[in-house]
């Protein structure tokens, strides 16, 4: 197998840029690659979280805008009966997901190569992500563990908590540089460390 | 460099420590830190800022605040200049450089000045009447008009700073930072709501900072601080200041505008110089205070007039003196205040003119205690001086003999207040005439939106802290459901004040008296609207222009629709306010548009491909937002070469082009079947799994939506396609069907566009090249034949092979997970070029598919049936429902008559046929209103030699050999073709199944 | 700029939704015929005031949703989804 190729491969200068602060950079961004990243849809939302259990040993959040995670991978509620498996890549995921949820049960679609993660992190994190984006990310409106599916301009992204100061942000493959240049950008006046 | 001639002692809001230096119109000046240019060209003693709009009359700065008609100014040079900013709001910094605007050559010689001798021949309306003919001489008489009339000149160059856009979410959002708002912002911190308080200036504290009222045992300016510390100290409160609050919207949403680095000579690195906040607050509390206005009489325009706030503004705030002999001119109790205040700075006030007829009153008896004049009864009837006032004329009201000439070189003005309710009224808030008050306060509206203090009309500071406390604690009641201890009120001692007089205009005849004096508007243009007929506030204030300046009319509309009200002989309330749009005052472009310019304009969607076309020297084309490879011209071609070279190629030999833009969706579920069967025209009922199909797609109202080909690859699993430009709309129209229209179907959608690069492989040797590529397929015409789908390995990437063509010849889409995208198309033109193999773009993708009949976007164009683009035949006749069965019968969508696909050569087979030619029987430019249809796609055919097109032709293909027109009507060119069948290329389709 | 509390994500800017028009029609049996169609496809009350109309939340959970919105304030009394609205 070929080795895969991230569309940030060409646009991610690692070092630090823009400001240089005193107490170090404001924000530290990186890519998640190679990604896994497989969505469960179910018919039947009961058995679908127990097979989804039973494949990969996490119990799929219920509620609307949470997570649950077990190192580094995380089951992210994306819509009613329907989750995004997401991990580093380590295994067919698709097919492991796959083989334990039929298609009677829930449609598994393997979006590993339709995605890119960007994880965000550092002390100015959540004023970065609110010129990105309209959400409230008061640390009490956006707690660890939370995630949301919204926009950024021109641009679907999904953002998930991981900590109070770590985000990790899934954008669309195809817009993944455009993303990463908006980021980094808003990021010049804290001081973006770019790993 | 010019001294501080008019500076006085106290003036807490600057600091005498910190001297800036600044010029104006080139001269230097120097100013101290805390200082607007206003303040510091007052206390430099520069009269005059500015000429007018109109009639090019030297002005002065008039106000302190965001109301300024007069004093605009250009700050900076070069690419960062700024026209028409208000120097009464511009922070002094060191090394600001302003000049001022609409003179010629100077300030003091203004050679355009001679319009205010001319204004008599210059009324109200002038342009609108005497510029009409000849129409085409507007063209010249604008440019004369432009030079005459305006204001500033836009920069040159681009801006160089950033700009950027935040969100952010609070409980309550304060807007204006006086006694009400920080009040409010004080009782809703304490009780824990998350507060956002804004301000339009750099320091908080409103009229505590202008005025020397004691709050609280202290001064206002020392209450102020201890507020904001205590705010400054809450987790939950931000504090804005240099953020005008520029509109409000619906649910709650406020637009703030921040100036971060308006106070710096330049931004500070990567820091932007204006920031846009869009605010969610579930409460908005509107502390916007009230704006004074001016009172009208002759020669009220003169340098040296002022707003009676304005002057204690100045004295009390920035020790700045306006004048060393005033005369102060009120229908209010503001007019005692103003003297007092003067009086204390040591300005020689002298004398108070008091509309109102004398009674009783401390605050006059304390006036007069301290030796100044009291004319109660009267008015100023004019004051004289062109380039500063030198003298006014008082004279009882409605007594014009007994005038009286006062020597001064300033004089105050106050007609009364005005509840600063903008914002209000754009949350959809209405207003009410309060004829005690003699102001429109606003009526409350919509829940969630209060005007607080001044800005409902509760002008004293004491109730201005109550209301504020009070609106602080109600929020909470109305957010939480609890109830707050009542924040302490800090104790400020006022007198009582007498009601204000009615007083719209003093009476004057010839001398002009300007009610809009940024837009030099006078009484006599408001008369003479009213007699010509403009009788509705909206026609008043287009035809005479009032309100209509940068300021928007903040001074000036209340006493522009009493006149006119005077004029209807009707109440005030009758006539009606202007509507009040955002911004509240104006906002820099930069500020609208925050990053998204240059490099981050609109985001830029990629293939996976993308790097390689760019390197391999590609023509991008942009489609929707992603980019694609138009063609790729070799050293010494045309890109019109590159594109006839590249489809012979595909013709000829094999070609690869990236087609992963195409929409691509996962449609999932035991129910897969049935669903495809219901979305499309055509039948899906006994497609094979490892089969493609044809797919067409109808609007529910029967015109054809979008098409594709479609797979079966799995028994319950269906991978399908769309155009590029319909992926966001089919899968939207699949998931209404899903969710709305048939929920018990056990379908799951998802757009898989991103996860798949595609590439098509296509010519005649496009299955040599993949046998040798492929690796798990036997691509024989056998085991893959046309519509056949395989699944193997290409350098050592899964994929996926479909046998369908586009086209027209033999071809196989691959679709390879996108991060091996690049390594299959690299390893797809290794393995070909032994077989010649080369890339190629849209553009000869687009003539080989015009060349073979198939129809796209220009033909799918929202208004054609199945019928009209040659595909009825594949419309099911059997299925009991599918999308658009039921409206497809309709008379007008089944008529003979329509426009029908059909193919054009032209008649002397080398004229080029243009996208857009109107077909017509004649040449006649003059036929092609009522022509037979139109040319949607034409291209040059390498195969055919000449040039071809695909029409929509009334009667269709029944007009076959015949001879019609193509007229391009821009240009007026025709081109004479003949019908001819769509598919130019292999109508029997012997190739693609080769 | 509304705020819409999508019944699954919660409350959300307008830019994340998609409008998709009255929430009342509601397609027709295969064989209720042209006139049916003609009225579920064309025809629309125009309300001044509470018009219960389909948002989509494309930049969200991709959910239909029915929004009650008065026509002349834009005030939303209601959000529900579209299995639990009755359409």
């Amino acid at each position: 197998m070929p080795e895969r190729r991230s569309p940030l491969v060409e646009c991610r200068r690692p070092g630090l840029h823009g400001a240089s602060p005193a107490g170090g950079p404001g924000i530290e961004i990186g890519e998640i690659a190679p990604l896994s990243a497989v969505q469960v849809a179910a018919f039947d939302e009961e058995k679908a979280a127990a097979a989804l259990g039973a494949a990969i040993g996490i119990a799929a959040p219920r509620q609307q805008n949470s997570t649950a995670v077990d190192g580094e991978t995380a089951v992210l509620w994306t819509g009613p009966a329907r989750w995004l498996v997401v991990e580093r890549e380590k295994r067919d995921l698709g097919e492991l997901l796959a083989r334990h949820c039929t298609p009677e049960i829930a449609a598994v679609t393997d979006l590993s190569h339709a995605r890119t993660a960007i994880r965000i992190e550092g002390r100015a994190v959540r004023t970065l992500l609110s010129k990105l984006c309209t959400l409230d990310l008061d640390r009490a409106a956006f707690p660890q563990g939370c995630s949301a599916q919204t926009v950024m301009g021109h641009i679907g992204i999904l953002l998930h908590c991981r900590a109070e100061a770590c985000f990790d942000l899934f954008v669309y493959r195809g817009f993944a540089v455009s993303a990463w240049e908006t980021i980094v950008d808003a990021a010049l006046e804290f001081g973006c460390q770019i790993r | 460099m010019t001294g501080s001639r008019r500076r006085a002692e106290g003036g807490a809001g600057i600091d005498r420590s910190r001297s800036l230096s600044f010029s104006f119109d080139g001269r230097r000046f120097s100013g101290y830190a805390g200082d607007t240019l206003a303040s510091a060209l007052l206390a430099s003693g520069v009269r005059v800022v500015g000429r007018s709009f109109k009639y090019h009359r030297p002005r002065g700065v008039y106000t302190a605040g965001p109301e300024e008609p007069n004093a605009l100014v250009a700050l900076r040079r070069g690419a960062r200049h700024e026209p028409n900013t208000r120097a009464t709001m511009i922070e002094l910094y060191d090394g600001l450089e302003a000049v001022s605007q609409n003179r010629w050559p100077s300030l003091r010689l203004d050679l355009m000045g001679i319009n205010d001798r001319l204004s008599a021949l210059i009324p109200a309306g002038f342009y609108y009447k005497t510029f009409m003919w000849p129409p085409k001489a507007w063209m010249a008489y604008e440019r004369w008009i432009r030079r005459a009339a305006g204001l500033g000149t836009a920069p040159e160059g681009r801006d160089p700073d950033r700009y950027e856009h935040r969100h952010a979410h609070c409980d309550v959002l304060v807007v204006g930072g006086g006694p009400a708002g920080l009040m409010a912002a004080l009782a809703a911190g304490r009780a824990g709501l998350r507060v956002i308080l804004c301000d339009e200036r750099a320091g908080l504290g409103g009229s505590l900072l202008r005025e020397t009222h004691a709050v609280g045992g202290e001064s206002g300016a020392e209450w102020t601080r201890s507020t904001l510390a205590e705010l400054a100290a809450m987790p939950t409160v931000a504090i804005l200041p240099r953020t005008t609050a520029a509109g409000l919207f619906d649910h709650g949403t406020a637009t703030l505008v921040e100036r971060i680095a308006d106070h710096l000579p330049e931004p500070p690195p990567f820091l932007p110089r204006q920031r846009r906040w869009t605010v969610r607050a579930r409460r908005t509390l509107l502390a916007t205070g009230a704006i004074e206005r001016p009172l009208v009489f002759a020669g009220n325009d003169r340098p040296g007039v002022m707003l009676a706030s304005a002057m204690r503004a100045y004295a009390n705030q920035y020790g700045v003196l306006p004048g060393s002999r005033t005369v102060v001119f009120a229908n209010n109790d503001a007019g005692y205040r103003t003297a007092l205040d003067l009086a204390a700075a040591g300005v020689v006030v002298a004398a108070v003119v008091d509309s109102r007829d004398a009674a009783a009153s401390p605050i006059a008896e304390r006036v007069r205690a301290r030796g100044i004049e009291v004319l109660a009864g009267h008015v100023v009837r004019a004051a004289h001086g062109r380039f500063g006032v030198m003298s006014v004329d008082a004279a009882p009201l409605g007594r014009t003999e007994a005038k009286r000439s006062i020597v001064c070189d300033s004089l105050a003005v106050s007609g009364g207040l005005n509840p600063t309710a903008h914002l209000h009224c754009h949350a959809g808030g209405k207003l009410e005439w309060d004829e005690r008050r003699l102001c429109f306060v606003p009526l409350r509206g919509r829940a969630d939106v209060e005007c607080i203090g001044a800005a409902r009309g509760l002008f004293s500071l004491a109730e201005c802290l109550w209301d504020g406390a009070r609106a602080g604690t109600d929020a909470l009641g109305a957010l939480r459901g609890a109830k707050a201890a009542k924040a302490g009120i800090p104790a400020v001692e006022e007198e009582p004040e007498r009601p204000p007089q009615a007083l719209w205009a003093v009476p004057g005849r010839g001398k002009k008296r300007f009610v809009d004096i940024q837009d030099d508007v006078t009484a006599a243009d408001v008369g003479l609207a009213a007699r010509e007929g403009y009788v509705s506030v909206e026609h008043l204030k287009r035809y005479t222009t009032l309100g209509m300046g940068t300021d928007q009319g903040k001074t000036a509309n209340v006493n522009g629709l009493a006149l006119l009200a005077g004029h209807r002989r009707e109440a005030i309330p009758s006539v009606g306010t202007t509507t009040f749009r955002p911004p509240y005052t104006p906002v820099t472009i930069g500020a609208l548009v925050g990053r998204e310019t240059g490099l981050h304009f609109m985001p830029i969607r990629r293939t996976a491909m993308h790097e390689w076309h760019e390197e391999h020297g590609a023509v991008m084309i942009e489609t929707g937002l992603w980019m694609r490879p138009r063609c790729y011209p070799r050293p010494g071609e045309t890109p019109a070469q590159a594109v006839e070279r590249e489809a012979t190629h595909v013709r000829k030999t094999v070609g690869l082009v990236d087609v992963s833009t195409l929409g691509k969706i996962d449609v999932q579920g035991p129910d897969a079947t049935e669903f495809l069967q219901r979305v499309y025209a055509n039948n899906w009922a006994s497609l094979a799994v490892g089969k493609a199909r044809y797919g067409i797609m109808l609007r529910e109202d029967g015109i054809v939506f979008d098409d594709g080909t479609t797979s079966r690859i799995g028994e319950c699993r269906y991978f399908m396609t769309t155009t590029t430009a319909n992926a966001a709309a089919v899968l939207l129209h699949l998931e209404h069907l899903l969710q709305v229209v048939w929920p018990e179907l056990r379908v799951q959608v998802t757009s898989e566009t991103e996860q798949w690069a595609a590439m098509a492989l296509a010519g005649p040797r496009s299955r040599t090249v993949l046998a040798r590529a492929i690796e798990g397929v036997d691509v024989s015409d056998k085991a893959l034949p046309f519509m056949g789908v395989g699944f193997g390995r290409i350098a050592g990437a899964p994929v996926r092979a479909f046998r369908i063509s586009f086209s027209g010849e033999l071809a196989y889409e691959i679709n390879a997970p996108a991060d091996y995208g690049r390594a299959v198309w690299e390893a797809l033109l290794a393995v070909g070029s032994s077989d010649g193999i080369a890339p190629y773009g849209t553009e000869a993708m687009g003539v080989l598919r015009i060349e073979k009949g198939h129809v796209a976007g220009p033909e799918i164009d929202g208004r054609t049936t199945a019928e009209d683009l040659g595909l009825g035949r594949l419309v099911s006749a059997r299925k009991p429902d599918f999308i658009g069965k039921h409206l497809m019968g309709r008379p007008g969508l089944i008529d003979p008559k329509r426009l029908r696909l059909v193919g054009l050569v032209p008649v002397d087979g080398k004229t080029r046929i243009r996208a857009g030619s109107q077909i017509a029987l004649e040449t006649a430019p003059a036929t092609a209103a009522k022509g037979l249809g139109h040319v949607t796609s034409t291209a040059f055919s390498p195969e055919l030699g000449h040039p071809i097109a695909l029409a929509l032709l009334r009667g269709g293909l029944q007009r076959k050999s015949e001879t019609l027109h193509a007229l391009f009507p821009l240009d007026g060119s025709a081109v004479a073709v003949r019908v001819a069948d769509p598919v130019f290329v292999d109508p029997e389709g012997a190739r693609l199944r080769a | 700029m509304l705020l819409i509390e999508c019944p699954w994500c919660g409350p959300r800017e307008q830019v994340e939704f998609t409008y998709a028009g009255d929430a009342k029609p509601r397609r027709p049996q295969p064989a209720a015929g042209q006139q049916a169609f003609f009225e579920y496809v064309y025809l629309r009350d125009n309300p001044r005031g509470p018009h219960r109309e389909l948002w989509h939340h494309t930049g969200g959970c991709r959910r239909f949703l029915v929004v009650t919105r008065d026509t002349l304030t834009h005030a939303i009394s209601a959000t529900a989804p579209v299995d639990k609205a009755g359409t």
